[in-house]
């Protein structure tokens, strides 16, 4: 049997219990509404094989429309529709066709037999598709449920549906599988990928839900479908440039005999197209086609594969055995949120060699010291850290805090950051070591005599022409990064760790505060004023916003953000 | 057919600032935009044709690609209009005219652009008005019914409504020092195209003629609005002469298409619907941009096909008779399969124009020459000079080993250039025009807006027509597919069925009876209506 039998048949099947033949009351009319010339031949020629019905069923079809297909002269006409909607008819039921739609509004009465109208009748789908099968009676209710759900979802021409439930139905037939797997060996006939185990993802509890079957289907358009016409679920486009080299990434993977169906797909237009159908007919899952698209996506790598890499690359042999046992328990620690003491005396005696690889490094940081606390204003993010420390270890001993900065005293290291920021955190917040000392001990280096540190470099460069002042806003040249550690008192046991990352924000006002109370010391007693810049680039007023200062003008002797003007004496 | 290229012109053949390599240009021409919208590119074109017609030069091209054409700067107007943010505060500020008027020539003095070189004079306003307050409604008029008005673009490309004349000036960009420049941001060249397109078509004359009508490109018939804009600018000054561009001409490839025509076709077709003052406007807008998307589509095909170029045979899997095709979904309240159909063409046409890129460039391994070529010992410098001179490729940036490498080298950077802009054309102009969007769905798709919808009934409908005979002249004209009669193919390939489109199409036909377009009447026939052209009984 042929899908396109299979429509004929389940028309039959809804013609044969629409029409009760001992109850009719005058004549029964329907209308083959809006479908091909092969449909309608198919319908005809399958009521003509049914004798129970051909003979109470007068049919009337426009020649020109199933011309070539063989139909018997008598139920050919040249009358249209509207001619034989009321003309006499010696039988119970009268079946017209229609696709000239000039007629559709003096049709509308008759009972329409549309392409929309047989996907519905799913019961006569699974009876007609089943027969012969000895399907049992609950298979035969989650096909209907599974056909329910397709309907939801998307709405499929009537020819790919009735593909789709003689692939499921040829499926089971030649090979004995259950239902629900059939059902996604068919998935090609609907332009989605195969995947035998597909529903295998729905409880058998939910089989009987139309609802769960809808979901999948739609999520197998959504996700699956897409990537057929090389588009991302979210409607990117696919680059065949970045297939290929997923392709070669995953090659080993797939099957030898379809890699030149995956090449051929990679090459074509993205479009469905002959190579897009080629490659549903791999399975997704057990063929691993799936791990063509999955190969684009960056991998998800764990803290300890990273790691193991990293060292076999970077370090080699440079781990003794004890070290190398530790990183196999923490492959194993499934749970890695929490660090323990091994952790961190790991993380203690490597710090130096992860801080080369800036991504590994962020991971550790933020496995051993939890997330960080984020501020832009020290003071504030400091009590924070604080807080968070005495909360975590409630503790009744003296104790004493340690901050440190992530740079050590690399001058390199230092000069990285952005000089008006470096200089802006200098001069706000200088003293703060004396004032805390001696509860709290800084290690910080260069960060409160970051004016003495440029200083000295603008020496060296002397003689070089260029300024060599850092002005980069990259998020790592505006950052500065804290560890504030909580000891026991006058032991060096370690109870807390914590992470705090102090942004700087260059276009804020703050970054000329340094050249301000320079200029303030020299004369302290003068009035000074700012203009503020009235008009943006595109023409339009704007406001004075102190996170912005180009919303301020610049001066004479005064840059933009600057709250002092340049001092002159007034000559008299 | 074959088409012929016209030749490159000399300029811009040797190294030419706007343009690294000649590929993008020599098969859409110097060059489609996607950031310059239908309306500037219009408004561009209005600037040529007027400065044109003032020389008594309009659409007339005497040598192909050799437009040289001046323009106005008119630069009072724009502070006044665009540049001008105090206008209210000092109102509000201020109780007495005079005081007012001074505040605000202080301001404008110290603050106005681009007139840096002269000495800048607002004062001669304060005559032209009576008070401050009537100066403040006309500038708020204006502003208001300004294109780009609301945009977040730079003064200096924002644009008064072209009520006439006096309100056609060009893109600049102005810097605090400094002479303006034409950077051609946003008028960057498609309004040139444009214009020279209704110089090739066969209808010019007439066009000219109807631009003429309007009142927008000639002196002779300034209507009242335009000579509100006139009184914002000073008479006899530099500012409203215009300046000569030092710059290259553009260039269109093809010296006689049927687009060109169909173009100019659709705009006699509604300036014959005799639509009062301005309101031809921007149905004239509208439907250039559908036939300059067409124009993309169709010379993209003609590169696949080899049909522009008789150094290569003739690909057959695309017809250049076959028109690009568009599925345009009347939306729907949920998810149809025509949505999905409407968006894969979508897809597939707006991968067109990287599909010929590509061609373009990979056909040249067929050329006997290069076959020659590659057989000679210093094949590489041999290939090297044929790219150079077939696609005025920067030799310095040729690398590669051998001369597919150096091929696939040009292919990729040649794509790397098209993805920038005219890669974008499609999809920018059929959302700008309103016939794709992406209304409820992630994906775009063609989904026309009801003011595309009244333009194509303007533009198709003489008085009235019968709908399925709307919709085959739809798909005619412009390969749009509505209905199932048009979709045959499609319902033949099983994609669909006849219903889908039926239903489609009835869509349309509610959306029309809703605009006051169609008429069903009581013998089932429907009928779709040109509210401007009445029969007159």
């Amino acid at each position: 049997m042929r899908a396109i039998d299979l429509i004929g048949q389940v028309a039959t099947q809804f013609l044969r219990e629409s029409v009760n033949t001992d109850e009719l009351d005058g004549v029964a009319r329907f209308l083959l509404d809006r479908l091909t010339g092969e449909q309608i031949a198919n319908i005809c020629q399958a009521i003509l094989a049914t004798p129970d019905l051909s003979s109470c069923i007068k049919i009337q079809i426009p020649r020109s429309l199933v011309e070539g297909y063989n139909l018997p002269e008598e139920i050919l006409t040249e009358e249209k529709a509207v001619h034989l909607r009321h003309a006499p008819c010696d039988r119970p039921c009268l079946l017209l066709a229609n696709t000239n739609d000039d007629q559709g509004q003096s049709l509308k009465d008759i009972s329409p037999l549309s392409a929309g109208l047989l996907k519905e009748q799913i019961e006569i789908w699974v009876a007609v598709a089943s027969d012969g099968l000895d399907l049992p009676d609950n298979h035969k209710k989650y096909w209907q449920k599974a056909l329910k759900g397709l309907l939801g979802s998307s709405e499929c021409s009537l020819e790919q549906f009735a593909n789709y439930v003689m692939d499921t139905r040829e499926r089971i037939r030649e090979e004995s599988v259950p239902i629900i797997n059939a059902l996604g060996w068919a998935l090609p006939a609907l332009r989605l990928p195969r995947d035998s185990g597909y529903f295998d993802a729905i409880p058998e509890k939910a089989w009987g839900h139309a609802r769960k079957w809808q979901d999948k289907y739609q999520q197998a358009i959504s996700k699956r479908g897409c990537l057929l016409i090389k588009q991302t679920p979210s409607r990117q486009p696919i680059e065949a440039s970045d297939l290929k080299s997923a392709f070669e990434k995953v090659k080993d993977e797939v099957p030898l005999e379809a890699h030149s169906v995956i090449e051929e797909f990679i090459k074509t237009p993205p479009e469905w197209n002959k190579q897009a159908q080629a490659l549903t007919f791999w399975e997704w899952e057990t063929d691993n086609i799936n791990a063509l698209f999955g190969g684009m996506k960056t991998k998800k790598t764990d803290l300890y594969s990273s790691t193991r890499q990293f060292y076999e690359d970077e370090y080699p042999n440079s781990l003794t055995d004890l070290e190398l046992d530790y990183l196999e328990t923490l492959k194993k620690r499934k749970n890695t949120k929490e660090a323990n003491d091994d952790d961190k005396q790991f993380y203690d005696t490597h710090r130096s060699e992860l801080e080369t690889d800036r991504s590994l490094k962020v991971k550790w940081d933020k496995f051993v010291y939890g997330q960080p606390i984020e501020c832009t204003d020290f003071l504030v993010g400091l009590l924070e850290a604080f807080e968070r420390l005495y909360d975590q270890s409630n503790l009744q001993e003296d104790t004493r805090l340690i901050v440190q900065t992530q740079k050590s005293s690399r001058k390199s290291q230092w000069l990285d950051l952005n000089a008006d920021v470096g200089i802006y955190f200098c001069t706000r917040y200088r003293g703060i070591e004396q004032l805390t000392s001696p509860e709290i001990t800084w290690n910080t280096h260069w960060l409160f005599k970051y004016d003495e540190l440029l200083k000295q470099e603008q020496q060296k460069n002397k003689n070089k022409k260029k300024e060599v002042k850092n002005t980069s806003t990259a998020k790592s040249s505006i950052e500065i990064k804290f560890y504030v550690e909580l000891h026991l008192a006058n032991s060096t046991k370690l109870i807390n760790k914590i992470q705090l990352i102090w942004k700087g924000q260059p276009n804020a006002i703050g970054m000329e505060l340094r050249h301000d109370l320079v200029r303030l010391q020299k004369a302290p007693c003068f009035i000074s004023q700012v203009s503020r810049e009235l008009v943006n680039k595109k023409g339009r007023l704007q406001g004075v916003s102190l996170e912005d200062v180009g919303t301020l003008m610049a001066a004479y002797g005064q840059n933009r953000g600057s709250l002092i003007n340049k001092y002159e004496r007034k000559k008299i | 057919m074959s088409l012929n290229r016209l030749p490159i012109p000399i300029s811009q053949s040797s190294s030419h600032r706007e343009t690294e390599m000649w590929v993008d240009e020599a098969i859409w021409g110097h060059r489609l935009y996607d950031e310059q919208t239908p309306w500037l590119t219009f408004l561009e074109f209005l600037g040529i044709v007027q400065t044109e017609l003032e020389q008594n030069k309009a659409f007339i091209e005497e040598e192909f690609n050799q437009l040289k054409y001046k323009s106005y700067r008119r630069l009072y107007l724009r502070n006044i209009l665009f540049n001008n943010p105090f206008l209210e505060s000092v109102n509000a500020e201020y109780n007495n005219n005079d005081d007012q008027w001074k505040e605000w020539l202080d301001c404008m003095l110290s603050h106005c652009g681009g007139l840096n070189n002269s000495e800048p004079d607002f004062s001669y306003l304060q005559k032209r008005f009576p008070t401050f307050r009537d100066f403040l409604e006309v500038v708020k008029f204006l502003q208001f019914n300004a294109i780009e008005g609301d945009s977040n673009k730079r003064w200096s490309s924002k644009f008064v409504f072209p009520y006439g004349v006096d309100c056609l000036y060009e893109d600049l960009r102005i810097q605090s020092k400094g002479n303006p420049n034409n950077d051609r941001r946003f008028f960057a060249r498609t309004g040139e195209l444009l214009y020279l397109m209704i110089c090739r078509s066969s209808q010019k004359s007439e066009i000219l003629k109807q631009l003429q009508n309007i009142g927008i490109i000639d002196r002779k018939k300034s209507s009242q609005w335009n000579q509100l804009v006139a009184l914002l600018q000073p008479v006899e000054s530099e500012d409203t002469k215009p300046v000569s561009k030092n710059s290259n001409s553009p260039y269109l490839p093809y010296q006689k298409l049927d687009e060109f025509d169909n173009l100019a076709e659709d705009w006699l077709n509604l300036f014959k619907c005799n639509l009062p003052d301005y309101d031809s406007l921007p149905h004239l807008v509208t439907i250039m941009g559908v036939h300059l998307v067409l124009y993309l589509l169709k010379r993209s095909q003609s590169v696949l096909s080899n049909e522009d170029d008789n150094r290569f045979e003739l690909v057959n899997s695309w017809s250049s008779s076959d028109s690009p095709q568009f599925i345009l979904e009347i939306v729907a309240p949920k998810k149809t399969i025509i949505r999905d159909l409407a968006s894969d063409t979508f897809l597939k046409n707006n991968n067109l124009t990287k599909q010929a890129i590509e061609h373009y460039i990979k056909r040249i391994s067929n050329w006997d020459e290069w076959s020659k070529n590659i057989e000679f010992f210093d094949s590489l410098e041999r290939i090297k000079d044929t790219l150079k001179r077939e696609f005025s490729w920067d030799e310095d940036k040729i690398r590669g080993n051998s001369p597919d490498e150096l091929l696939e080298e040009l292919c990729q950077q040649a794509v790397t250039r098209h993805k920038k802009h005219v890669g974008k054309f499609h999809s920018s102009w059929t959302k700008e025009i309103g016939l794709a969007s992406s209304r409820g769905s992630r994906r775009m798709r063609y989904a026309p807006t009801d003011s595309l919808l009244k333009t194509l009934v303007l533009c198709c409908v003489p008085q009235r027509r019968e709908f399925q005979d709307f919709l085959e002249i739809l798909y005619q004209k412009y390969g749009f597919i509505i209905g199932e009669k048009q979709a045959t193919e499609i319902i033949e390939r099983k994609e669909a069925d006849q219903e889908a489109f039926a239903d489609n199409a009835e869509r349309l036909e509610q959306r029309l009876a809703s605009l006051g377009l169609l008429k069903r009447l009581s013998d089932a026939c429907a009928y779709v209506l040109n509210p401007y052209t009445t029969e007159k009984l």
